[in-house]
């Protein structure tokens, strides 16, 4: 065995080893402490992760939590989360394996064809689709939906029931590898919407379904109406959803009430925003946000303050969907009233950036939705039928 | 907690290691400090088993003492009282709801049945017995001296590093080691840290990624699996048993060796055995080499006729398999394992000796692997449900997710367990010991291999979401 003499240099040596191994378990215990009171002031090295996590439940310190070991869990994450080198090594995973293997491996993100992203549960969703299952509760859904509108109109209100597509309906082309373990047919994965429109006409809801919409305009312009980095909808699609919502708007008020816009685009190739949503959940060192989607700009008619709609209440009741809608709505349709109910009671929208203004509402927080002149509940296709919020909403508002 | 866990690995052990190394002259704070290190890591895995394994190791320690001397009218009875100590530790916390279990099976005719007790396994407990078991025996034979201090036998039945999963230690082999914990070099840094770094990439990125396939296959019904599916679950267990042993055999040794501790090989390229008997002299070793020196010549060895012998041999790894688990497969992994031995002792190595390298080499890999399906299957039924999937009968299976790293990784942990058992093995480590070039990429490739290995393990847990849908 190897026994150096104990020289001055090398315990300088050994010293200055010392010190560099506490660095990290050091800057470590500096950003657990700095969480409670300065978060900003945490030393993470690496690009911030994007996405929203689980939050992992605070240790608790008890003999009891000890022994059966939750402690020790809950120690162990909140360290590996103040861990300086995290976001790095994260990322340096997810760049491996996804140049490897073309996945990210901490994410239910997959890619398909010409690096489009799609989340794994639009798959299992798509693959579930059951027609003979689907009708009996869409029908059911349906009255239901009725039901509310009927609450609306009858107090002299708008009310639409809006669609919006899911992109791997959109485009299953570019995800036929995943799809070949599907055990239900074609019909019945592209049944479903027509199915589902046919019932909502027979129950006389107000519908504005954007999901068809889209999917009729899939080779109308130059680009996908999906982004390949991102699982929403690009500007195209949720301007074209926005002519057709107003329209609706003005057809239930029986007069133009809402502006009718008039807008242009333009291709570009360098994605931002939602139109990069699932690249940036892969979370690798150097995301290729390199391919075409497209910005909108809207030309006013006339300014929002003379249009009547602008002084009407509206809500939205809608999933992550509904977030560049109701934006656009504000900003460009003039509901600038627009308040956006987030899953119902996840978080309240509101203002020209349709920013979150309030987190995880309550029973009073949702009373407002009772008063609105107008009423837009938004499922997406993949969702259907009946949405947790949604149904929801039926309960909240009708008392059932 | 484990050892590729970040928190240990990123976290703990460096600041750990600066104290360590900060007061590396110092002999005796050293070794307060590891023993204190030592207890406090299985605290926080096994905070209620501690106190239990403190008590046994003081009984062990003012035992062997007397064993050591004396008549051996006096010494035996001690030793036996030692032995069975431990062994009752072990019998309650392991094998206490199995041996309920069976009891209760046999006397279900005549209405009696106790409660099971469903005490939870402590980790490493089957290491630390056996190491206590050795301790006291050798101090009997007087292979080993009594413990100085009972600060020394703590710090030999505490060691963090070998805690867990060992390799198994005997008393003499660390004697001087741990009485005069030895001053760190750099060089015990370098290599030490190397070591714990293929372990990492073992563990992480080998065993990890086909262990996830080797679950969902033997997770599924056998009966809704095809050939090829069964084959590949199984070559994916039989990758991931030993890259997951073996690397926790590397970084208790690295560990070890950073710490200025020297610890015996535990696995030497077992997939390139040429028969059963050299696969289990390089499997395990330290456990095999437990069982022969404590059970196997104890019982006689090979010194009492040919039958005695293949009894002994079947008795020992009857033994071994009940020490991996408290189940009936794996007393028929034993049996299995013992039976081969017994052939091969008959006939079967002389057979594959004259077979060839490739065919023993293969031959013996199959014997392995049928084995680790009566090791992995969990109930008599579900073991030959698996078997009856191996046989290409044309049956469909069901679709079984595979993820793109697997086939990858099975190639890679293929490749690099059999390439010892090829003819271009011996001249690669040759030109690998010989070239400095060589040895400087390995080493700079380990330690990317430690960050990536290290990036995957405080990723495992990060499972973001765009936002929080339902």
């Amino acid at each position: 065995m190897s026994t150096p003499p104990a020289s001055s240099a090398w315990n300088r040596l050994g010293l200055a080893a010392a010190s560099l191994l506490l660095l990290l378990p050091l800057l470590t215990l500096w950003n657990l402490a700095a969480q409670s009171f300065a978060p900003k002031l945490a030393v993470m090295i690496g690009p911030k992760l994007s996405g929203v996590t689980e939050a992992a439940p605070p240790p608790v310190w008890s003999l009891l939590s000890f022994a059966d070991g939750s402690l020790q869990k809950g120690v162990t994450n909140a360290i590996s989360n103040a861990f300086p080198l995290r976001p790095l090594l994260i990322r340096i995973n997810n760049q491996i394996r996804y140049k490897l293997f073309g996945n990210a491996g901490a994410t239910d993100v997959i890619t398909g064809e010409h690096a489009q992203l799609i989340q794994r549960i639009y798959i299992d969703e798509y693959c579930a689709r059951n027609l003979a299952a689907f009708e009996p509760m869409a029908r059911d859904w349906a009255a239901k939906l009725k039901e509310i509108q009927d609450f609306y109109t009858a107090r002299g209100k708008i009310f639409i029931y809006l669609i919006t597509p899911s992109k791997l309906a959109y485009m299953p082309e570019n995800f036929v590898r995943q799809l070949s373990s599907c055990t239900n047919s074609e019909r019945d994965r592209s049944g479903t919407l027509p199915l589902y429109g046919r019932l909502l006409k027979d129950a006389g809801v107000h519908v504005v379904d954007a999901a068809s919409l889209i999917h009729g305009l899939k080779g109308k312009y130059e680009i996908d109406l999906f982004p390949a980095g991102g699982v929403h909808w690009n500007a195209i699609a949720v301007a074209n959803a926005e002519d057709a919502i107003l329209a609706e708007i003005n057809r239930q008020a029986g007069s133009a009430i809402a502006p009718k816009l008039s807008w242009k685009y333009k291709v570009v190739d360098r994605a931002k925003g939602t139109d990069r949503d699932l690249l940036d959940l892969l979370n690798v060192l150097s995301p290729n946000a390199r391919y075409a989607t497209a910005r909108v700009t809207y030309q006013p008619a006339k300014a929002c303050d003379e249009t009547p709609v602008a002084s009407l209440k509206a809500v939205m009741v809608g999933d992550s969907f509904a977030g560049t809608l109701g934006q656009t709505l504000i900003n460009d349709g003039c509901l600038s009233r627009l308040e956006g109910y987030n899953y119902l009671y996840r978080g309240l929208s509101a203002g020209p950036g349709y920013k979150t203004v309030k987190d995880r509402l309550t029973a009073s927080d949702i009373l407002p939705l009772r008063d609105a002149d107008i009423v837009i509940i938004e499922e997406n296709e993949s969702l259907l039928p009946a949405s947790a919020h949604a149904m929801e909403f039926y309960r909240v508002i009708l008392g059932r | 907690m484990l050892f590729h866990e970040p928190l240990f690995a990123l976290v703990l052990f460096p600041a750990f290691y600066a104290l360590y190394l900060a007061i590396n002259h110092r002999e005796r704070a050293k070794k307060w400090t590891l023993i204190l290190a030592s207890i406090a890591f299985y605290t926080w895995g096994e905070p209620l088993f501690v106190p239990v394994v403190l008590v046994s190791a003081a009984i062990d320690y003012a035992i062997s003492a007397r064993l050591a001397e004396g008549h051996e009218n006096a010494r035996r009875p001690l030793l036996t009282l030692g032995i069975l100590v431990n062994l009752g530790i072990l019998v309650f916390y392991k094998y206490a709801d199995f041996l309920i279990g069976n009891f209760n099976m046999l006397t279900a005719p005549f209405g009696t049945a106790f409660p099971l007790l469903h005490i939870a396994l402590p980790i490493g407990v089957s290491f630390v017995v056996f190491e206590k078991i050795t301790y006291l025996v050798d101090c009997y034979r007087g292979t080993t001296k009594p413990a100085r201090m009972f600060s020394d036998y703590c710090l030999f039945v505490f060691l963090f590093p070998k805690l867990l999963a060992g390799p198994i230690l005997k008393y003499h082999e660390m004697e001087t080691q741990i009485a005069d914990p030895a001053v760190v070099a750099w060089l015990d840094c370098k290599e030490g840290f190397l070591r714990f770094a293929r372990g990492m990439a073992k563990k992480l990125l080998i065993a990890d990624v086909v262990g996830n396939f080797a679950n969902a296959v033997f997770g599924t019904n056998a009966t809704n699996l095809d050939a090829g599916q069964a084959w590949l679950g199984l070559v994916c267990f039989t990758l991931q048993i030993y890259f997951d042993f073996a690397a926790y055999s590397d970084m208790a040794i690295g560990l070890a060796r950073m710490l200025g501790f020297r610890l015996k090989e535990n696995f030497m390229m077992p997939y390139a055995a040429h028969s059963l008997t050299e696969f289990w002299r390089r499997w395990h070793m330290s456990l095999t080499s437990w069982i022969r020196e404590y059970l196997y010549v104890p019982l006689g060895g090979n010194r009492e006729g040919e039958w005695r012998t293949y009894l002994n041999l079947w008795i020992c790894f009857l033994a071994s398999g009940i020490w991996h688990g408290a189940s009936w497969n794996f007393v028929l992994w034993g049996a299995y394992n013992g039976l081969f031995l017994t052939l091969d002792r008959m006939f079967l190595i002389r057979l594959l000796g004259r077979a060839g390298a490739f065919i023993s080499v293969a031959a013996t890999l199959l014997i392995v692997m049928i084995g680790w399906v009566i090791f992995r299957t969990t109930s008599i039924g579900e073991l030959t449900a698996y078997l009856a999937a191996l046989v290409p009968l044309g049956r469909p299976g069901i679709y079984l997710e595979m993820t793109p790293d697997v086939p990858l990784t099975m190639l890679i942990g293929s490749f690099l367990s059999l390439l010892p058992a090829t003819p271009v093995f011996t001249a690669l480590q040759s030109a690998y010991e010989k070239n400095m070039i060589l040895r400087r990429i390995a080493e700079y490739g380990l330690v990317a291999l430690f960050v990536i290995a290290s990036a995957r393990a405080i990723t495992v847990p990060f499972k973001p979401f765009i936002y929080f849908r339902f």
